[in-house]
């Protein structure tokens, strides 16, 4: 609690040096690593009484994001950001006598804080941000076999790191900016919903099966500055 | 700073509702499978109508060997009793069915689910496949009433097939049919199949019921009894000493391995086996060794395919075989009885009875002629040409080629004015006789004179046996002496018009005179002795094995024995002495026999009442 009232303290001391917020959107592009939930595809695919075939396997995908910055000093500046990921997978299998389809939606909100320094300051900027958030996933499986379907839904969290480095150029109060880091998560186990005890894991091994979301992230980013005094 | 709340709510949820829309279908090409197959179904029952016994726990299993059905359902009057899924192909469930009613019929229905086959989604699931369906009726009835019954039994195909009704109740597992209750004759585990032949029926012992055995429990039916019984048998004497034993075709010809025959002589409780006839097709057997004068029975007994049933003693005989009549090996002679015998030297050989005197065709083995006499006793002179008969008031001589009388002597031209109690005549017509007196006599029959007196050294009785050599000089006589059975031998030589006793012995039983030779012949301490009768000088000897010396047949110059076991006739060689040939007989002799002289003429054995021709 001391440490989180003296980080308070300052931001307020900052604040009041500088008095610039920028508010800033990132549009992404993220490269998932997801293996545990590809390989759990692999083996429900074994199991299946037919041989189905795997259509949709959690492809990268476009990510959302949002910030709130506060320009603590003419290099640092501090932010809160939020990022929210979506992608799936489709287990598919259709012939004359009914279908089967297993779909897997994965989300994740990711809320954290940011930490942004000023390495080169012309007209384009440089910057080395590090961003430290905290996700929280949710998997929902869907089942529909012949004429019965069956949902369940998972949640899992777990602590990322991002750091990246981001380009930007100003145009008058408004910065556009282009982004490039590497997101490394460190998830927990998914737990089913309605029952905690519940997780999802591998058959044979008993390991948790977990969605690590992993990998490169691209981004373009618009934020604008606002002059608080 | 309210504005750029908003804002980010906005986009939260904004974010929020753009969730990843999963992509892709695939679609496997697989055919439907529309044609219902056939399906084999193995039940633990196998009528339309099962009888169920109402006491205890019914299990009813249903079975089939395609890998396809999937459960089975089985409802009683509609009532589900079960719902089985089974990838083994077998359903078993058991009810208890003394809760229900006797003498109802329940309805038994049975569904089978059978996946498709077609590899589709729903056939995995099995959500697609065929129903089958079958409904039985169910009977409960009690427990004594659940037995397969023996139905028939009857010769079949050269067999005896039994027949029982089905099993119409659950959990079949074995019929078990018996012969008797120390006879499993087999376990049949078709349930289809309630017959089956018994190879080891031949005519007699059946005693069938069947034994079904079921999962829990066993039901015994009744019992039917078969007995066929054995084909008749019959025997008959054919030539020599061969016997042609026929009987019938047995209707259980494929039950037959083979026939052991038997012979028998009941009168001595003697059995033995003769022969081995292979397979039941045969219906008659040649014996070529049977057993002279001797009353012979023959059993054929029928040898099964199975189980053979051991013979403990020779009387089980009289119930596991065919028996024929006794059959008499010989001939029966053309006149019986016969006292007195004569085998002299050509094709012919005499006897007599009481009224007539027969002249028997050897070579025809037939009586060829006869002349009328009025006493037993008769003699036929060595060179078998001229016969000596008798009546009340005379004697009669006969030419014995014609069989015509050729002189006669009237009783009071006789020395004691009586008639002859026995009489021998030589070949030149002279002969010995003795008179009731007990004198006796050489005489000369043709000039009816008296050539000498004497008397003998014993007892005179019918039946001594007299012999006399070709001229007429020598006598032989064997009669008792002293106390019976002492005899005593004796040989007188006519001398000087006397009879001169030359030679006595009491152990010498066969003798007679060469009709050729003239020489005397008897037979002593297992030696034939041929002796000078002038001075009894030994001219030669001939070993004899066997203990009995009956006769000489001096037409094949052979002699006949018997041995000591009085069951072998043998014919040897009178020259050489060696065997010629050999007819078994059977206590030929002996205690209770009823025969007890063998003559041999031509080939041809002759005793009392029977004859033999042998062919060696």
């Amino acid at each position: 609690m001391k440490r989180t009232g003296l980080m308070i303290i300052m931001i307020l001391i900052s604040v009041t040096t500088f008095s610039q917020i920028t508010i800033e959107a990132n549009y992404g592009y993220g490269l998932y690593s997801l293996n545990d939930l590809k390989n759990m595809n692999s083996e429900i695919l074994k199991n299946l009484p037919v041989e189905g075939r795997i259509t949709d396997d959690f492809p990268d995908q476009p990510y959302y994001g949002a910030g709130i910055y506060y320009q603590a000093s003419k290099v640092v500046a501090l932010g809160i950001t939020g990022y929210y990921s979506t992608t799936g997978s489709r287990i598919s299998y259709k012939d004359f006598s009914g279908e089967l389809k297993i779909d897997n939606v994965l989300t994740s909100y990711s809320p954290g804080v940011s930490i942004r320094f000023k390495l080169l300051d012309k007209k384009l900027k440089l910057f080395e941000e590090t961003r430290i958030a905290y996700s929280f996933s949710k998997l929902k499986m869907n089942e529909e076999i012949l004429n019965t379907t069956e949902e369940m839904t998972f949640k899992s969290s777990g602590v990322q790191i991002e750091p990246r480095f981001r380009l930007a150029y100003n145009i008058s109060n408004l910065e556009l900016g282009l982004n490039a880091g590497y997101l490394i998560d460190f998830p927990g186990g998914n737990r089913l919903v309605g029952n905690k005890d519940a997780t999802l894991q591998y058959t044979g091994s008993g390991d948790d099966i977990k969605t690590n979301w992993s990998g490169l992230r691209f981004a373009l980013s618009v934020g604008y500055h606002f002059n608080l005094f | 700073m309210r504005r750029i709340t908003h804002i980010l709510i906005f986009l939260t949820i904004l974010l929020y509702s753009c969730e990843y829309e999963p992509e892709g279908l695939y679609e496997a090409e697989v055919e439907p499978v529309t044609e219902a197959p056939e399906i084999t179904v193995n039940l633990n029952f196998v009528a339309d109508t099962v009888y169920v016994p109402v006491n205890g726990y019914t299990t009813l299993v249903y079975s089939t060997p395609d890998s396809k059905i999937r459960y089975a359902h089985f409802s009683l009057n509609n009532k589900q009793l079960t719902r089985i899924e089974s990838t083994s192909g077998t359903f078993t469930f058991s009810f208890n069915s003394g809760q229900y009613q006797k003498g109802i019929t329940y309805e038994l229905k049975v569904e089978l689910f059978r996946s498709t086959g077609s590899g589709s989604l729903a056939d995995k699931l099995y959500a697609e496949g065929f129903i089958y369906s079958r409904s039985f009726y169910l009977i409960f009835e009690d427990e004594s009433k659940m037995a397969p019954q023996v139905t028939r039994v009857y010769p079949h195909n050269g067999s005896l097939r039994v027949e029982w009704e089905k099993f119409k109740g659950f959990g079949f597992k074995k019929f078990h049919v018996f012969n008797s209750t120390f006879y499993k004759i087999d376990i049949i585990s078709d349930p289809d199949k309630n017959f089956l032949y018994d190879e080891s029926y031949v005519g007699y012992n059946g005693d069938y019921y069947v034994v079904t055995e079921t999962d829990n429990n066993t039901f015994t039916s009744n019992h039917v009894y078969f007995e066929e019984g054995l084909p008749e048998a019959t025997a008959e004497h054919t030539v020599g000493n061969k016997v042609e034993i026929n009987w019938g075709q047995s209707k259980f010809v494929n039950n037959i391995s083979g026939y052991r025959i038997f012979e028998s002589y009941n009168r001595y409780n003697h059995f033995n086996e003769l022969a081995w006839i292979e397979g039941g097709v045969d219906t008659s057997f040649i014996f070529e060794d049977g057993r002279f004068a001797v009353a012979t029975r023959f059993y054929i007994q029928p040898i099964p395919v199975e189980r053979e049933i051991p013979m403990n003693s020779y009387d089980d005989l009289r119930y596991m075989a065919s028996t024929t009549e006794d059959v008499l090996i010989g001939d029966k002679m053309p006149v019986f009885p016969f006292d007195f015998f004569h085998n002299p030297p050509g094709n012919f050989c005499y006897f007599s009875n009481i009224d007539k005197i027969f002249k028997f065709d050897c070579s025809k083995n037939t009586i060829a002629d006869s002349i009328e006499t009025q006493y037993i006793y008769m003699s036929v002179s060595p060179d078998g040409k001229t016969i000596l008969s008798s009546h009340l008031d005379r004697l009669e001589i006969i030419d014995a080629n014609s069989m015509e009388i050729t002189n006669m002597i009237r009783e009071d031209e006789l020395p004691e004015g009586t008639m002859p109690y026995q009489f021998l005549t030589a070949n030149n017509g002279k002969g010995v006789f003795s008179a009731n007196s007990g004198n006796y006599y050489y005489y000369d029959y043709n000039l009816k004179k008296s050539e000498a007196l004497f008397r003998i050294d014993g007892e005179s009785n019918i039946g001594d046996k007299m012999r006399i050599s070709p001229d007429g000089k020598y006598f032989c006589i064997r009669h008792i002496k002293g106390i019976y059975p002492n005899y005593l031998t004796e040989l007188y030589k006519l001398e000087n018009g006397e009879a001169v006793q030359i030679w006595n012995d009491n152990e010498v039983e066969f003798f007679d005179f060469d009709p050729t030779s003239g020489q005397f012949v008897y037979y002593k301490d297992g030696k034939i002795v041929f002796a000078s009768p002038e001075n009894l000088s030994t001219v030669s000897e001939l070993a004899v094995n066997d203990d009995f010396f009956y006769d000489i047949d001096w037409s094949n110059r052979e002699y006949i024995c018997l041995n000591n076991d009085r069951d072998l006739i043998t014919i040897y060689d009178l020259n050489t002495g060696t065997a010629k040939t050999r007819v078994k007989t059977y206590n030929f002799g002996g205690y209770n026999s009823n025969y007890e002289d063998i003559f041999l003429s031509n080939k041809i054995i002759f005793t009392q009442g029977l004859k033999l021709k042998l062919d060696y």
